[in-house]
């Protein structure tokens, strides 16, 4: 009796501790579940680096790299962040419509673009996109295939870059500039006459590496203006970043074949999900672009397993940031996904930025300009620090008003050339100060 | 004779209780008189207030559009300034 009884009490307790273990079981599962579904849009703390040149293009994929927020500090320009993370001026200013380039507000948050679809062409060589203002360079290994991609400096409306089929005719370490007799006559005018050949050196604007192209007086170059990446400030030739332009050349065979095109409106695939990237507002373009770019996200569409979110091309087209944007309509249970931004911190050191030498009472200075608001004198210093070569500058509050002090120079030659080319450079009246310890 | 002596006392008395009504409605009317006018100064001194009041609120009101268009002028001069200094600059990074 008392063993049947026992039974029964045994089996009740194993009874009622199966139905716990399964009640924790699924309690367990329902938080995971929502982990799952609600990822939090940014990791807990901002990651440390990024990759900025460098990528491998898998199979079928045709857009690399990511996206990344950065907040800036004080002092912080654009250019200067642009250049620290492979960027052009074009590609950040255009990424983030009404941000100050020179006196960004500190604390503001702002897209890195570094993102990138591939142009439309075959993976090989040289390929550069004027409409993008990018270099690709592709290299083959075995199977697999890389990509270094740097932003370039392109022509300007008056003297564009030519297009076509070229290739690397030849290679230059330390060129020297032999000044196209176009140029000279556009310094003669403005009283800044040039010699007929610049030797290397700080003056040269093909900086320390050029890349000879087969198309005559044509060139892909460094730069001694690192602020005109992103412009369309040459007269034909693509400028590289210092750093950039060294790398290419190691990696770059003579003959290696260079193809420059323009391709306002560029889309692909990654992880199945479609993309498209716009370089202008869709109003400058012409409509044959147009026309093209939806007829490729059509049939894109057909042989994709999503939809396209048509609204969202509209939006893309029109606002043309730069940035390659998810269009297609993606399921987070496929396994599918666009690639989610990350925040960056701060590298605090940004590369490339110009340094002002501390203030010296033997040196000469020159008074660029005198401004009432603080905003504008921190702009045009700024400006100044970022000519090629540098002018170092700084803002001086003198009462209610901000001067804009360049300098310090070593001699009153140095100092004389500075009040000459803030004149002819930058139209600024530049007043020379002497040394303050000079009695 | 009686009969007409009867007749113009009653009208008398008549006469009599009439005025007297006649004096207490005057002075209920200028009472009433004294009233309005109480009544007439508070609403012209209500209006004036009122009218005061909405020339502060349209002085106001001129004075912060012309600061919004102070602060949109300053806006746009600000742009322009920025925009004519990125010119600049651009030009100034050609060879």
């Amino acid at each position: 009796m008392c063993r049947i009884l026992e039974k029964t009490i045994l089996s009740d307790i194993l009874r009622h501790l199966v139905l716990l273990i399964l009640i924790l079981v699924l309690s367990g599962c329902a938080p995971r579940r929502i982990l799952n579904a609600n990822p939090h849009p940014f990791p807990s703390s901002p990651a440390e680096k990024i990759e900025r040149n460098k990528f491998s293009v898998d199979k079928g994929d045709d857009v690399i790299g990511r996206l990344a927020f950065l907040r800036l500090e004080k002092g912080d320009t654009l250019p200067d962040i642009a250049r620290h993370f492979g960027l052009g001026i074009n590609q950040i200013s255009s990424a983030n419509p009404g941000a100050d380039l020179w006196v960004p507000a500190a604390g503001e948050r702002i897209l890195l673009p570094m993102s990138f679809i591939l142009p439309d062409h075959p993976r090989t060589g040289i390929v550069i996109n004027l409409a993008s203002m990018r270099l690709f360079q592709f290299k083959e290994n075995g199977k697999s295939v890389s990509v270094h991609t740097y932003p370039v400096g392109i022509g300007s409306a008056e003297r564009p870059t030519p297009r076509g089929q070229m290739h690397v005719s030849r290679k230059m370490f330390r060129p020297t500039w032999y000044v196209p007799a176009s140029i000279a006559e556009d310094h003669r005018k403005k009283g800044d006459p040039l010699p007929a050949k610049v030797p290397p050196g700080p003056d040269n604007p093909l900086g320390e590496y050029a890349l000879y192209l087969d198309e005559p007086t044509y060139l892909i170059h460094g730069t001694n203006k690192p602020a005109s990446i992103g412009l369309n400030a040459t007269n034909g030739c693509i400028r590289l970043y210092p750093e950039d332009v060294k790398k290419l050349y190691d990696e770059t065979p003579v003959d290696t074949p260079v193809n420059i095109m323009r391709q306002a409106y560029l889309t692909g695939q990654r992880n199945g999900v479609i993309y498209l990237e716009a370089h202008g507002s869709s109003g400058d373009s012409d409509a044959i672009e147009l026309k093209t770019i939806y007829a490729k996200l059509r049939a894109m569409e057909k042989k994709s397993a999503h939809r396209i979110d048509w609204k969202k091309v509209e939006n893309v087209l029109a606002e043309g940031r730069g940035i390659p944007v998810a269009v297609s309509r993606f399921q987070q249970k496929s396994g599918t996904g666009a690639e989610r931004v990350i925040e960056l911190r701060h590298p605090g050191r940004l590369y490339g930025r110009p340094e002002i030498p501390e203030l010296k009472m033997d040196a000469w200075y020159v008074l660029a300009a005198e401004m009432g608001d603080k905003t504008d004198a921190e702009r045009a210093a700024a400006i100044i620090n970022h000519q090629g070569p540098p002018i170092p500058a700084r803002v001086l509050p003198k009462g209610n008003r901000y001067r804009v002090i360049a300098g310090p120079f070593e001699n009153l030659g140095t100092a004389e050339l500075a009040v000459r080319r803030l004149k002819t450079d930058l139209e600024m009246e530049g007043i020379l100060i002497e040394p303050p310890s000079k009695r | 004779m009686k009969k007409s002596l009867w007749v113009i006392s009653i009208l008398f008395v008549l006469a009599t209780l009439v005025g007297c009504a006649t004096k207490a409605d005057l002075q209920k009317l200028q009472a009433d008189e004294q009233q309005i006018n109480m009544k007439a100064d508070q609403a012209l001194k209500d209006s004036q207030d009122a009218k005061e009041a909405a020339v502060k609120a349209a002085d106001a009101a001129a004075r912060a559009e012309e600061r919004a268009r102070i602060a949109e002028e300053k806006a746009r001069i600000a742009e322009e300034k920025a925009k004519k200094a990125d010119a600049v600059f651009e030009k100034s990074m050609k060879k």
